[in-house]
């Protein structure tokens, strides 16, 4: 997908004058927000939960070579094929090849971000495969065509007479003439629609939560059972997963299992939780005959050996989403790329460049609701403040701003003189403004003025009136 | 293919700024020390496991049945039959609890993979994870794991006395099996599900619309 | 909330430098004396230093440590000789007590002063409960308040319980809780005026939210957060008086006019 970060501010603007986004938006804060907070409320400690989800995370980022290397040797071993990408473009060369090589025709895909990263599903259309997405989700925005806006909900900005009318023009030729259909009708439909495709497709394309080194396992967390039949079905399955997705055994699993139902949807347990361990066994009844797992790195070392290395924790939940406000303002789309939110907002100058993404890092007010949510403890607020300081060191900040930087360092710097131009900017302005008590339109201020008033000063500064009362 | 896994693995060491790597099973050793000693609780019960087990069961939304003995289970299938409108048909997993089972006449049972279009499947657990009412499903020659997947209405068998406490439990009791990974680790919580669509849930996605859950013993 | 030993000698009153904050000092002094007059009554000697501007956020949450710490070296001289350090502002107080150390590491000169101005750093209502173990307070003020949690207050100073526990000991001041009293009201420094339509949107939700309670008065620990909601209301004409919530414990909301409104509307 075309990478458009650099349009933030026009496509946030946007976003907030769309109707049915605004109304598609308010439903996050209730689905996801109340059931994540019922949900860790019934848990004994979450709180020690997140922190040994941190701890796990963390070591095994500090080790990331050698569970990466069991792994591979344990899915080697079960008869899996493993290889390696170093970045997105190689990745999707691998993936392709293999469907070659298996002459596969049609590729079922249940969701994959990381495939998303590499915009996966171009390069197998243009290696003539036909691809079907399975996620409902995603499915919905396959026929729209549309990058997804959350990553565990990819169709949430989609309302229910959207959809119908994609249904009708994708399934019916419009000849139900864009009837607003039940949400269970819709299913139905897509369950009827997509089971045909799951039964003949040669390759089946997953993604994974997470990458067990004691097995060779490679763990699904569904809940439509689509990636079971995904996996299971086809007679080729190819997994594409971020080489920070590995945990080091099934115990450690569990911990981070615990959180991520729970901060993504507030279930306990996802419907269909699949560990899926290399091809069928001579006696197994089905399953595929070739299953290959791709490491990829596309920028994942670099950011292993910086300062943004916590940001590899992320088990790609969306907590951080739901609970921030601005997400909650604008949607996913406004981002410019498939990461949004908070996540995004570090993610996508760490991938695409800072100089290509100012806005995202600036675009929050540090409110902290996403640090404090997120089921493996990242500093996130902590990372934006620190991008927006590699944005300032590299120049990238406007020069305005630059410049109003320096001059209010100068007076903060000395208190006489700052005392003294403050004591009569506050003088001024209470003059004009003290009977209204607010600006409506201020010089230089048109970014507050535009869309609320300007409280106007008391006349004197404390500081002024302090001194006149003669305290210390 | 060999120059990308170098590449790969030579970044990933420069970034942790070391050389060669180090065994992952002593990594793991000490590893597990730590995390040993922070490991955070987990929920808790008043009740016995198995109510416990049954509990989340319903919780997910599939339905659940008791039965004392094996014999009683086309009784028990019968119920949820009825209940659903169904005829006597159905797929049924070539596992060797079943196989002594005699199935009634009238019955229509396939063993085996079920078809594409099957309605009903038959499976059996290899054990019951209380903490959340899941179940375990393990590929093998018992066990096809299209079952769990393309039936309508699927019901599985859990012997009592595999349904564990936590998920620990379960991968203690796993590591001890002689082909130790299966294939395919199914644990299912629940019908297939959705909320895709305006945020509204809506069972039955593209696994099984209804999940029906049977404990013998 | 740890509270730190006091370095008062045994039977002293404490003696806490007061950091105004540059939003008090240049819109609102009020709020300044209501936090001198809330501290005396507690039984703390107050005294404001006279090298202080600010604390140096708007240049750190902008990418300009270089200019943060400049400006933070100068509040940790002015300060380090209180045995506390009292803000009337969560945002204020959360710079210096939860950044001011991350600031300097690395710095062996300044790190350890660092950490040592931010361990005896508080937030006014959190600082008169929680160390001077404040239960009540001389005011009253009749109306229907309801509190917007201000960010940084509640997340990187425990500010929560506190000021809800004074309010409810004011003679007459009937508190409601509103819906996503815990969601940020758009304010976020200079996000507001370089995001000035996300700002509006989430600063809108917070008005709605806070007219829906019924109440008449909107409270809060932080200037920022007030000036930019008031503001909104103003724009919005949602008709409500947003105080400091120090002007109102401090028994100073009559004797000043709410925050955007002009003299006349003083009550």
């Amino acid at each position: 997908m075309e990478i458009t970060s650099q349009a933030f501010k026009s496509q946030a603007r946007g976003a907030l004058a769309d109707e049915q986004l605004q109304q598609a938006l308010t439903r996050l804060k209730t689905g996801f927000i109340d059931k994540r907070l019922d949900a860790v409320n019934r848990y004994p400690d979450f709180e020690a939960l997140r922190e040994q989800g941190a701890r796990i995370k963390d070591h095994t980022l500090a080790h990331l070579d050698s569970y990466l290397e069991r792994f591979e040797s344990r899915v080697t071993e079960a008869g899996g094929q493993v290889h390696w990408a170093p970045d997105g473009t190689s990745a999707c060369r691998t993936i392709v090849d293999i469907c070659r090589h298996a002459e596969a025709r049609r590729v079922t895909k249940s969701k994959t971000m990381a495939g998303e990263e590499i915009a996966l599903n171009q390069a197998l259309e243009a290696a003539d495969l036909e691809v079907v997405e399975t996620d409902l989700g995603e499915y919905i925005i396959q026929l729209a065509k549309e990058p997804p806006s959350h990553i565990i909900a990819p169709a949430v900005h989609k309302t229910r007479q959207q959809i119908s009318e994609l249904f009708d023009t994708y399934h019916h030729r419009g000849a139900l003439k864009a009837k607003l259909r039940e949400v269970s009708e819709l299913v139905t439909e897509a369950r009827k629609v997509l089971r045909e495709q799951f039964l003949s497709a040669d390759v089946g394309i997953t993604g994974a939560n997470f990458l067990v080194a004691e097995t060779g396992s490679v763990i699904t967390v569904t809940n439509e059972g689509n990636a079971e039949l995904t996996n299971t079905l086809p007679r080729v399955h190819i997994v594409i997963a971020g080489i920070e997705k590995v945990v080091p055994d099934l115990d450690d699993a569990d911990v981070l299992l615990r959180l991520l139902a729970r901060s993504a949807t507030g279930q306990a347990m996802s419907a269909y939780t699949t560990l899926s361990s290399g091809p069928r066994r001579p006696d197994d009844l089905d399953g595929p005959t070739e299953f290959h797992v791709v490491l990829m790195d596309n920028g994942r070392s670099k950011t292993l050996g910086g300062e943004f290395r916590q940001m590899l924790r992320c088990i790609r939940c969306g907590a951080c989403l739901n609970h921030c406000p601005v997400y909650g303002a604008i949607g996913g789309h406004a981002y410019g790329w498939v990461y949004s939110g908070p996540m995004g907002a570090v993610l996508t100058p760490l991938s695409v460049g800072l100089d290509k993404s100012l806005d995202l890092p600036n675009a929050c007010t540090l409110n902290g609701r996403c640090g404090a949510v997120c089921p493996v403890k990242i500093p996130l607020p902590d990372l934006l403040r620190d991008l927006r300081e590699r944005q300032y060191e590299q120049k990238l900040t406007p020069s305005a701003t630059r410049y109003g930087l320096s001059a209010w360092a100068f007076l903060a710097r000395r208190p006489r003189l700052y005392q003294w131009a403050t004591g009569l900017a506050a003088r001024a302005l209470s003059l004009v403004g003290a009977r209204r008590g607010a600006f409506r339109r201020l010089p230089l201020a048109g970014g507050w003025t535009s869309v609320r008033d300007f409280p106007a000063p008391q006349g004197r500064t404390f500081m002024q009136a302090w001194r006149r009362q003669g305290r210390r | 293919m060999d120059e990308q896994r170098s590449r790969v693995l030579d970044n990933v060491r420069k970034a942790l700024g070391r050389e060669q790597s180090l065994d992952a099973d002593s990594v793991r050793n000490a590893h597990a020390q730590d995390v040993e000693q922070t490991k955070p609780p987990r929920p808790l019960w008043g009740e016995p496991v198995r109510e416990h087990f049954l509990a989340g069961v319903r919780e997910a939304a599939a339905t659940s049945d008791e039965i004392a003995e094996l014999a009683a289970l086309p009784d028990a299938l019968a119920r949820f039959l009825d209940s659903h409108e169904l005829a006597r048909e159905l797929t049924v997993a070539p596992h060797p609890l079943l196989s002594g089972l005699t199935w009634p006449e009238s019955w229509t049972v396939t063993r085996g993979a079920p078809a594409h279009d099957a309605l009903v499947g038959l499976s059996v657990a290899y054990a019951g994870v209380a903490e959340t009412g899941t179940l375990a499903l393990y590929s093998g020659p018992q066990s096809p794991i299209t079952l769990n997947y393309l039936s309508d209405f699927h019901v599985v068998l859990v012997p009592a006395e595999r349904i564990v406490p936590y998920f620990e439990d379960l991968w203690q009791m796993t590591r001890q099996e002689p082909s130790f990974p299966p294939r395919a680790i199914n644990l299912i919580t629940g019908p297939s599900r959705t909320a895709d669509i305006e945020q509204t849930i809506q069972l039955g996605a593209h696994g099984p619309r209804k999940l029906h859950v049977i404990v013998v013993g | 909330m740890q509270p730190t030993a006091s370095t008062a000698p045994e039977g002293q009153a404490p003696r806490v430098g007061l950091l105004v904050t540059c939003l008090a000092d240049l819109f609102r002094p009020s709020v300044g004396f209501a936090a001198v007059k809330l501290l005396e009554q507690s039984g703390c000697r107050v005294e404001v230093p006279e090298l202080q501007t600010c604390c140096g956020q708007p240049a750190y949450n902008s990418g300009d440590a270089g200019h943060a710490r400049a400006v933070a070296r100068q509040v940790i001289s002015a300060f380090e000789g209180y045995d506390y350090v009292v803000v009337p502002s969560g945002s204020c107080g959360g710079m210096v007590r939860t950044h001011y150390p991350d600031l300097f590491q690395g710095d062996a000169q300044w790190l350890g002063r660092a950490k040592q101005v931010a361990a005896k750093t508080y937030e006014l209502t959190s600082f008169l409960v929680d160390i001077m173990g404040a239960t009540r307070v001389e005011a009253r003020y009749r109306g229907n308040a309801t509190y917007h949690d201000a960010c940084a207050g509640l997340r990187e100073m425990g500010v929560k319980a506190q000021p809800r526990r004074l309010l409810h000991a004011v003679d007459g001041l009937n508190l409601t809780e509103m819906d996503a009293t815990e969601v940020c009201c758009g304010f976020g420094g200079t996000f507001c005026v370089k995001y000035p339509e996300i700002s509006g949107h989430m600063a809108a939700d917070k008005a709605r939210h806070a007219h829906d309670t019924g109440a008449d008065t909107l409270l809060a620990g932080d200037l920022g957060c007030l000036m930019n909601i008031a503001g909104r209301m103003r724009r919005l004409g949602i008709d409500m008086r947003c105080y400091h919530v120090a002007e109102v414990l401090a028994d100073m909301a009559s004797e000043t006019a709410p925050i955007g409104r002009g003299e006349a509307e003083k009550r």
